[in-house]
């Protein structure tokens, strides 16, 4: 195939590659590597983790060191609501949150003060809630 | 060796002249030692009994920042050593009682490594990933939008969208593993990589290895800039050189050639 850059400068085909990911390699691409991937030949300790699903073990070790992980940055479980009912909490609150403002804003423009009582808020969560099984 | 030790195996290699390695460490800044076995060299280095024994490995393994350091570590000698000869990357924590141990294992497993080692000659692992650029989203908010029924028809067009360039993103990501595979030996996929762990504004839609001839690394490189540059939706990015961690086990390249007949 033609049109992808420049002609390769000429390495020497018989010396290896220069191979350095160096200290600045992502631990994500580091780690599904060294734990997924390489020679497997059991050793003298047996640890499997053959067994171990990389998504697995990064959970597991998430859940285990917390702290360290919130160091890191790392606390999507916390907002993923298929992981943890308060990320699933969350988003329903932020919905409803939402929902609030607009029936307040609604009522503000349709109701005159001192008139019909404020209309059901849960009625219009249905709506949302329609919403999100209408999707594939 | 001394007493409270084991032997961590990192990397088998084709024997290099012995200084070259004099200044390497592994896990816990301890030299590393070349254990040699023919034309086979073993990359090992003495580790503490106390957090290598298989109880306390199986715990160090679940504490992350353990497992950064080993990790660092193992991916530090596997480079160092890949950049100078032929080298095949063991898993972490490959533990052995001594470096008698490790001789044996060659020993034993000398028609395996080598076949694995000549695989590999003059190759090495490039990573893709190609992530989504997500696109700019415009604020709705019930209290802005003129009414109930327009809020949730501009939520739905948004979400339509979404779906639409994830959709395109994904045959984006085909053409472009094809295009790099054309210049590889071999191509493995792995699982796309979460977005919160892989710190990625966008969606991981790709997630690859590809053993490359050392003498067309420039082209792949190339390739990948290209790609990156041309395909608007979508951010391409390059890692590596790795070793051939990915390449290393001999069902893994059969795979790969029966992937890539599919593509034919």
């Amino acid at each position: 195939m033609t049109g992808y850059g420049i002609p390769a400068r000429g390495t020497p085909a018989q010396a290896p590659q220069t191979v350095g990911t160096g200290g600045s390699a992502n631990l994500a691409d580091i780690l599904e590597r060294v734990l997924d991937k390489g020679i497997v030949i059991a050793g003298d300790i047996q640890i499997n983790l053959l067994d171990i699903e990389l998504l697995t073990v990064k959970l597991r070790l998430l859940v285990a060191s917390v702290d360290k992980a919130k160091e890191m940055g790392i606390d999507w479980w916390e907002h993923d609501p298929t992981l943890s009912s308060a990320g699933r909490k969350t988003e329903l609150a932020e919905e409803t949150v939402r929902l609030k403002e607009r029936v307040a804003a609604l009522e503000e423009r349709a109701t005159p003060p001192g008139t019909a009582g404020p209309a059901d808020a849960d009625d219009t969560e249905q709506q949302e809630t329609a919403e999100h099984q209408e999707r594939p | 060796m001394s007493a409270g030790t084991v032997s961590y195996l990192y990397a088998v290699a084709r024997p290099l002249p012995a200084d070259e390695a004099a200044d390497l460490v592994g896990v816990h800044d301890t030299p590393v030692h070349l254990v040699g076995q023919g034309d086979l060299v073993a990359v090992v280095s003495p580790v503490p009994t106390e957090e290598f024994d298989e109880t306390p490995l199986r715990e160090n393994l679940e504490d992350l920042s353990w497992l950064e350091k080993v990790a660092r570590a193992h991916n530090h000698v596997v480079d160092f050593m890949g950049a100078r000869t032929t080298t095949v990357p063991f898993r972490l924590a490959t533990i052995y009682r001594n470096e008698q141990r490790v001789q044996e294992m060659l020993r034993e497993q000398e028609t395996t490594l080598s076949s694995a080692l000549d695989r590999v000659t003059g190759r090495v692992e490039w990573g893709i990933k190609v992530t989504t650029i997500p696109a700019p989203r415009a604020e709705v908010s019930p209290t802005t939008a003129p009414s109930g029924r327009s809020f949730l028809q501009q939520r739905l067009s948004q979400r339509r969208a979404a779906d639409d360039a994830r959709q395109q993103a994904t045959v984006d990501a085909e053409e472009i593993d094809f295009a790099l595979a054309e210049l590889a030996v071999a191509r493995r996929r792995h699982r796309p990589q979460s977005r919160e762990i892989s710190h990625a504004s966008g969606e991981n839609v790709l997630n690859a290895s590809y053993l490359v001839a050392a003498d067309r690394t420039e082209d792949f490189r190339n390739r990948a800039a290209h790609l990156d540059a041309t395909t608007p939706g979508c951010r391409v990015e390059l890692t590596g050189p790795w070793a051939p961690y990915s390449f290393a086990l001999e069902e893994t390249s059969a795979d790969m050639r029966e992937e890539s007949r599919s593509h034919e």
